[in-house]
């Protein structure tokens, strides 16, 4: 069998044994709701927009590809014959695809996300607090809500080998461009130092 | 909806669902009880066969995307329904994304949402990007890593840095005009991953 | 004019569309069939009154050139389209004008930032009159000669002296075909046209849509005129009556062309300029496509209406006959890969009616004259965002839907001297640094309505 389809089928063995449906290779899926305090869900609407998605507190747990925070006020009515129903309190809604296990990706997130986290959990019921990383990760993994799939294109992939590769294309690309400009030693050369940068 | 009228190389943020290329669509609603054991049954098996996730990823364009299924809000809240909740990450407006599904794979999206209440089509898609901008969980914060890159990108990076990675081994002992061999080399291979 | 198509089960399905005639009387002219006239100006009108407006509006009516086949050409046609700020001008209420689409009501200068239309290209150094709220009412007259031109022109003033001070123009330009119908680089442009199911006009294979079947069918009317079943199935959504039936959107832009950047980048750059040439566009100069004759224009095709136009992209999913960055790949990408034989790419077709301006660059001239030269962009459709807005944000100004991630495309993005193209091939071409070949210098949206819209909105208020 040529490699490639080798490689994807032991990928695809991998994926099949795993036995927690929030994991799908080495990539989890948390999905997490917690109530909001009554009555402090527009500061919560609040402080989430005044974080700028370039520069997030949550960028800074380096295993994380994508994390999304949310309100969610009530339930929509979707039309007869459903029943109308609506939800007793306001939710935050935290999803994040991660690298890793999720007590480690929680830990980290107590640890590196710092004061603007607490801040947006501050406006939840029974928020420990980031000072105790373990009891944080073991609050968010009580309101965690299993998933029945996850999917990603690159499930052994790292937030650190996309970020590398990345890297590389663009740095080749740039070469691609120079090269016709450069001679076959300060090719060779400049290529070295564009593999020796990742380093 | 405030999704997206940036393009994607738009610098600044907007609304609670974009970051760089990356958008984030979030849905909420309520399965039908019958449907409920089924959905559950597709979804956990959908693990053991590759037709969801080849149908999903053909596209290109889905970073990463998840379906739960929930009764409990909290320890102290159940509901009457139980809701499915659909959050995928994705690298195109999400008008788009959604012609992709309902001219595409339309089956799909029937057998996942098609017993919802009072869900349409598709085909064809305009009554289900209704549906959809109706149901969008609009608002809050949203984060990508690599907000610069695309799915395609992202791909194509993997595979730049895979075949780079030959490219310096190879390169070990070679003369400089071997070296540019080796390099033109490399370039053929990658010029669909630039 | 019965619809025949193969109906493969994955096509959307549809309430079966009435074999609808275009009601060829109540629409205007050149949307349906192109005018064929060599000659046109684009005056663009002020109303500072609008019961004066109205007046004048009035008095050309008569002159408004419908849709209808002629027997025998007229000495000139006349067409008038609005801006948002020209409907308002002309006192339409202001509820109606909510109903009209967020992109119209903006207009094009203020969603530059969407649209790429920064530094160079940006509304602040457009030409005067455009993208300024200025622009209310597009007149634009067709002649087969200067002479017709210029009497349609001098008929025209009249009306608008006879306003005084309530009518002014605020822009204006002159458009002529050169040769051949070429563009500016030396390209026979305007080659691909949708075909528009109940037109009248006889479709050239590959102008309509594939049908899943090896062939090609007409696109719903409903994609480029308001009231009409689209794609899709159902009607698009349009402002409330008359502009409900019957109208179109216009997207009108000036783009400025620089020949003389083309050919001097062209005689840089590695390769044969004139097979370099080629691979940006998509066709030979002659308008082969590259995909029909990877090696050579061949004019047994492009002089062959059943030929010229008549390929797809599928079975050259690596670029290596059309790069799959070329301009009129990324326009108009057919089947090519990611767009599944169509059914990605057929809802976001435009109906081009543009024309060449100003004096050619004499051959061989590779420094700038100074001169003034490009095209007047125009073109229609139903829904600006869905179809102008889509190609241009998503298909021109990136890449990523061809899998060339950042890159423009090569004609006509805006490259600030920066810009790469990948040429596929064993081996590949890499075209870098490339500068901007053309400039955009002011743009407008409008609605062009129905006949009786216009008699509407013609009629006295109230």
């Amino acid at each position: 069998m040529p490699r490639p389809r080798l490689r994807a089928a032991r990928e695809f063995l991998a994926i099949a044994i795993q036995t927690d449906p929030n994991a799908y290779g080495n990539g989890y899926g948390l999905t997490a709701l917690l109530p909001i305090v009554a009555g402090r869900e527009d500061d919560l609407e609040a402080h989430l927009a005044s974080l700028d998605p370039l520069d997030s507190p949550f960028g800074r747990v380096p295993q994380a590809h994508f994390t999304r925070l949310l309100v969610i006020r009530d339930l929509v009515y979707q039309g007869p014959p459903q029943i109308p129903e609506s939800l007793d309190r306001s939710y935050l809604i935290y999803t994040s695809s991660f690298d890793g296990k999720p007590d480690r990706y929680l830990q980290d997130v107590a640890r590196l996300a710092g004061d603007e986290a607490a801040a947006v959990f501050a406006h939840t019921v029974g928020f420990p607090g980031l000072a105790d990383v373990g009891a944080f990760a073991g609050w968010i993994m009580k309101h965690k809500r299993d998933n029945g799939y996850v999917l990603t294109p690159w499930p052994f992939a790292s937030v650190q080998d996309v970020k590398e590769g990345l890297r590389v294309q663009k740095g080749f690309g740039q070469l691609v461009e120079g090269a016709r400009d450069m001679d076959d030693a300060e090719l060779q050369a400049a290529f070295g130092r564009l593999m020796a940068g990742g380093r | 909806m405030a999704v997206e009228t940036l393009s994607p190389l738009a610098e600044k943020p907007s609304g609670g669902n974009v970051a760089g290329r990356a958008r984030c669509l979030t849905l909420l609603t309520p399965v039908r009880p019958f449907w409920v054991p089924f959905l559950w049954f597709v979804m956990r098996g959908a693990r053991y066969h590759t037709y969801f996730r080849n149908h999903s990823l053909q596209f290109k364009f889905i970073y990463y995307v998840r379906w739960a299924v929930f009764r409990d809000f909290s320890e102290s809240e159940r509901k009457r329904y139980t809701y499915l909740l659909f959050e995928s990450n994705f690298d195109i407006p999400w008008r788009q994304y959604i012609d992709a599904f309902a001219y595409v794979i339309p089956k799909d999206i029937r057998v996942i949402w098609g017993r919802g209440f009072a869900f349409p089509g598709p085909p064809p898609a305009e009554p289900l990007k209704r549906w959809i901008a109706m149901n969008s969980l609009e608002g809050g914060h949203y984060h990508s890593a690599y907000p610069e890159a695309s799915v395609k990108m992202t791909m194509s990076a993997l595979e730049a840095r895979k075949r780079c990675n030959r490219l310096a081994k190879e390169a070990k002992g070679l003369s400089p005009a071997q070296f540019r061999k080796a390099f033109d080399a490399a370039v053929g291979d990658l010029q669909r991953h630039l | 004019m019965t619809r025949r198509d193969a109906r493969p089960s994955l096509l959307p399905r549809r309430r079966l569309v009435r074999a609808t005639e275009l009601e060829l009387g109540d629409l205007q002219g050149n949307l349906v069939r192109g005018y064929t006239f060599p000659v046109g100006r684009y005056i663009f009108v002020r109303v500072a009154d609008a019961a004066a407006g109205r007046r004048w509006m009035a008095g050309l009516l008569p002159s408004v050139t419908n849709a209808e086949p002629w027997d025998e050409a007229p000495d000139s046609t006349l067409n008038l389209s609005f801006t948002h700020d020209g409907l308002a001008a002309l006192g339409v209420d202001r509820s109606l004008l909510a109903g009209f689409p967020e992109e119209f009501r903006q207009g094009m200068a203020a969603r530059a930032e969407l649209l790429g239309d920064v530094g160079d290209n940006a509304p602040s150094n457009w030409e005067p009159g455009l993208g300024t709220g200025d622009a209310h009412v597009l007149v634009t007259l067709y002649a087969e000669d200067h002479a017709r031109l210029e009497r349609a022109r001098a008929r025209l003033q009249e009306s608008l002296d006879a306003a005084g001070e309530a009518l002014s123009v605020v822009h204006e330009q002159l458009s002529e075909s050169l040769d051949e119908g070429r563009d500016h680089f030396g390209f026979k442009d305007g080659i691909a046209q949708p075909a528009l199911a109940g037109s009248g006009a006889e479709p050239r294979p590959g102008d309509g849509m594939l049908n899943g079947d090896g062939g090609w069918r007409a696109l719903a009317p409903g994609e480029f005129v308001l009231g009409y079943h689209d794609e899709d199935g159902g009607l698009p959504l349009a402002p409330a009556p008359p502009f409900d039936r019957n109208s179109t959107y216009v997207v009108y832009r000036k783009m400025q062309m620089h020949p003389e950047r083309m050919r001097s980048y062209l005689r840089d750059a590695p390769g044969d300029p004139n097979v370099l040439a080629a691979k940006l566009v998509g066709r030979w100069q002659d308008g082969t496509p590259l995909i029909s004759s990877p090696e050579r224009p061949d004019p047994a095709i492009s002089n062959d209406p059943a030929r010229v136009n008549d390929f797809r992209y599928h079975e050259d999913p690596d670029g290596l006959a059309c790069p799959v960055g070329a301009h009129i790949r990324r326009a108009n990408p057919r089947d090519a890969d990611g767009f599944f034989d169509g059914k990605l790419s057929d809802r976001h077709r435009i109906i081009r009616r543009g024309r060449a301006y100003g004096p050619a660059l004499p051959d061989g001239v590779v420094e700038d004259d100074g001169a003034d030269r490009g095209l007047v962009f125009k073109c229609y459709q139903a829904d600006i965002e869905r179809q102008f807005e889509m190609i241009q944000t998503l298909w021109i100004e990136d890449g990523d839907s061809f899998g060339v991630g950042d890159d423009k495309d090569p004609l006509i993005g805006l490259h600030a001297g920066g810009g790469r193209m990948i040429v596929q091939g064993r081996p590949p071409t890499v075209l870098a640094k490339l500068p901007a070949f053309v400039t955009v210098r002011g743009g407008e949206y409008l609605i062009r309505p129905g006949m009786r819209a216009l008699r509407w909105l013609a009629a006295p208020l109230r």
